[in-house]
């Protein structure tokens, strides 16, 4: 039983004694209940955990040497970072202005308390992150924050595989309007078990922008929980690029009429990499929309994987959903499982999906080789440029460019 | 030594026989003119003198400048000088075309020895050029073809002919879908570029292109090889006697 071996090294280390002690007490009683997934795990089933259970993980103790985050750096944002789970004061550089608090755990508002560590009770990774999380990227904003807020998660290399565990708490009041850039970057043999807790109140609106481009040793676990009330507005982005075993869960929920979702996905992936994205979206009221967009590239032996479920409730009337899901397969080794899925309790209402898989169009790479462009020059930029319709739209410039560097950088 | 040597030029596509032994000689500063009816094999000469992956060369070959053709890939092709205005030129979404441009001209550039130019360097090059096909430079910013209308498309293509200077542009079809004012805008686009050191063959249906891009040789198709030549009094006088006598006469 790998995966018992795998969870006793996640809960060897003593929970801290902290003001969540409880919290975390019962977050342990959950994850020693609802188990490791198993290859029959009906939400797992699609994706291989054979290199997260291969490994056994220590806690992250002491910290080590600051890392270089140049390369990760948003000049134009307020910049809260976090080393091997932990706040770092001096590579952070916090904004001093009313409308925005971005504190670290302990230094937070505790009116924040009651939107912390509500949703996904039946989450094994979401229940060890309650357990084992350092700290907290506490972010409350009240107005409008024309500076993008960056959350960055930097892993440091280490000499034996780590666990780390990022939690993010963002909670926007009503009419509030930012744009949060949530980043995973780094090196060695780490378990990063992220999870990010969003709340939109009345017309408040969200730009999200999410890129986890671990190294390549990397094992990433994420769950993002979206609650939307009425009227709001969330707009995410999420770039699925690193590890070499990747998970992403999203689960957004509307709770109020009118709210709107636009959720943007790009996964690519080459080599041995797996990359998972589940994604769950409820409708409960009526008069919400969603449009949601997922592609999946997948080159090498990568496996690709999207499983996107909308739900509409009994209740929700007038619900008006989309959903795309389009893949590009780079090679005959490489995998992509695309799975849109709708539930639809109630018959007014819009719902359209559709899933293609496709490899790159021979008439495309004709026209650009009869111009003097070389296969490879060809084959770049017509990836890029699938992938370019959601990475364009991100709308931080300096991360747009970096972005295209390292996924122009990688395909060659 | 010819610029481009075409000899018993055989050509299938899908296991089906298209060109039949085509003959085909062109020296610099020439403009010849390919006639025929849809099925003659005139586009398919072009497309396999481009190189597209969907043709196979049975028989015959080929000397561009001295070179075996089809011992260069299309890219190789497109560096030594050759140039196709495709028939349907193919949109790629989510490429900008002046990206596309830059990058083409760069790779042709580097090819050659020359200069490459960066991005503020080629915008000025690109803005003059399009001139010569009169297209509103908001194309530049747009999607490679990406719903252009036939007509920017093909002007596109001669944007392309005229930043890239090939020895020997193809045009396939370049007149089809353009009004009377487009066409005119595009063959003087193409008037422009003529010069004693490249040449041009003009693939069409139709004698109209003809009035405004004067050919030297006028070559008729006709079940995959070419049947006839003449000077440009033969295409007025396919225009006025149709086809049928040339294909009686083959």
């Amino acid at each position: 039983m790998k995966e018992a071996l795998c969870l006793k090294s996640l809960l060897a280390a003593p929970a801290k004694e902290d003001g969540f002690a409880s919290f975390r007490e019962e977050a342990e009683v959950r994850a020693r209940t609802l188990k490791l997934p198993g290859p029959k795990h009906e939400s797992w089933r699609l994706t291989d955990l054979a290199y997260l259970y291969g490994q056994t993980f220590q806690a992250a103790e002491g910290a080590g040497e600051l890392p270089d985050i140049a390369a990760q750096v948003i000049p134009e944002a307020h910049r809260i970072v976090f080393v091997d789970g932990r706040f770092s004061s001096k590579l952070s550089d916090l904004p001093e202005i009313d409308n925005v608090k971005v504190s670290p755990l302990g230094l937070e508002d505790a009116g924040l308390h009651e939107h912390f560590g509500q949703s996904m009770q039946d989450e094994v990774f979401a229940q060890l992150n309650a357990r084992n999380f350092e700290d907290c990227a506490f972010i409350r904003v009240t107005g409008e924050v024309k500076q993008p807020i960056h959350v960055l998660h930097v892993s440091t290399k280490r000499e034996f595989p780590v666990a780390l565990y990022a939690r993010c708490l963002v909670v926007l009041e009503e009419q509030a309007r930012a744009t949060l850039i949530e980043a995973y970057a780094g090196e060695g043999h780490c378990f990063d078990n992220a999870m990010t807790e969003v709340v939109l109140q009345a017309q408040a609106g969200l730009r999200h922008v999410r890129v986890q481009r671990e190294g390549d040793q990397a094992v990433h676990v994420g769950n993002t929980v979206v609650a939307l009330e009425r009227g709001s507005n969330y707009d995410a982005t999420m770039l699925a690029l690193g590890g070499r075993l990747s998970r992403h869960y999203l689960e957004v929920s509307h709770h109020g009429e009118g709210a709107e979702a636009r959720l943007e996905g790009l996964t690519l992936v080459d080599g041995r990499q797996i990359a998972d994205v589940h994604t769950r979206i409820d409708h409960f009221v009526p008069n919400c929309q969603t449009v949601q967009r997922q592609k999946c590239i997948a080159g090498g032996s990568s496996t690709a994987v999207f499983s996107g479920n909308i739900v509409v409730h009994e209740r929700a009337s007038g619900t008006d959903t989309k959903q795309e899901s389009r893949n590009l397969l780079l090679s005959g080794k490489a995998k992509i499982d695309a799975q849109p899925q709708l539930e639809i309790l109630n018959d007014d209402v819009s719902c359209r999906h559709g899933a293609t898989v496709g490899q790159l169009d021979s008439e495309e790479l004709f026209y650009l080789k009869s111009r003097g462009l070389s296969f490879d020059a060809a084959r770049k930029l017509l990836i890029y440029a699938f992938a370019a319709e959601i990475v364009d739209r991100i709308p931080v410039r300096t991360l747009v460019e970096s972005l295209r560097e390292s996924m122009f950088g990688r395909l060659s | 030594m010819k610029l481009l040597d075409v000899k018993g030029l055989k050509a299938s596509v899908d296991g089906v026989s298209i060109l039949k032994g085509v003959d085909l000689s062109i020296d610099r500063g020439e403009v010849h003119a390919i006639m025929g009816l849809n099925g003659s094999g005139k586009s398919t000469l072009s497309k396999v003198l481009a190189g597209h992956p969907a043709y196979t060369v049975t028989g015959g070959e080929v000397w561009f400048e001295g070179r075996n053709l089809f011992e260069l890939a299309p890219e190789e092709r497109a560096r030594a000088g050759l140039f196709l205005a495709f028939q349907y030129p193919v949109e790629v979404p989510g490429v900008s075309n002046s990206a596309f441009l830059r990058l083409a001209y760069n790779t042709l550039q580097a090819s050659k020895g020359g200069e490459e130019l960066d991005p503020l360097e080629f915008d000025d090059l690109v803005r003059e050029k399009i001139k010569v096909v009169e297209m509103d430079p908001a194309f530049l910013d747009r999607s490679v073809n990406e719903g252009f209308s036939g007509g920017e498309k093909k002007r596109n293509e001669i944007l392309q002919m005229a930043l890239l200077e090939p020895k020997l542009a193809i045009l396939d079809e370049t007149d089809s879908g353009l009004d009377i004012d487009a066409l005119r805008i595009v063959a003087n686009g193409v008037n422009s570029l003529r010069s004693k050191e490249n040449a041009i063959v003009m693939v069409t249906h139709y004698q109209r292109l003809l009035n405004y891009i004067v050919p030297d040789y006028v070559h008729v198709m006709h079940g995959g090889r070419i049947v006839k030549t003449g000077d440009k009094g033969l295409a007025l006088e396919l225009e006025e006697r149709g086809y049928d006598w040339v294909r009686a006469a083959a």
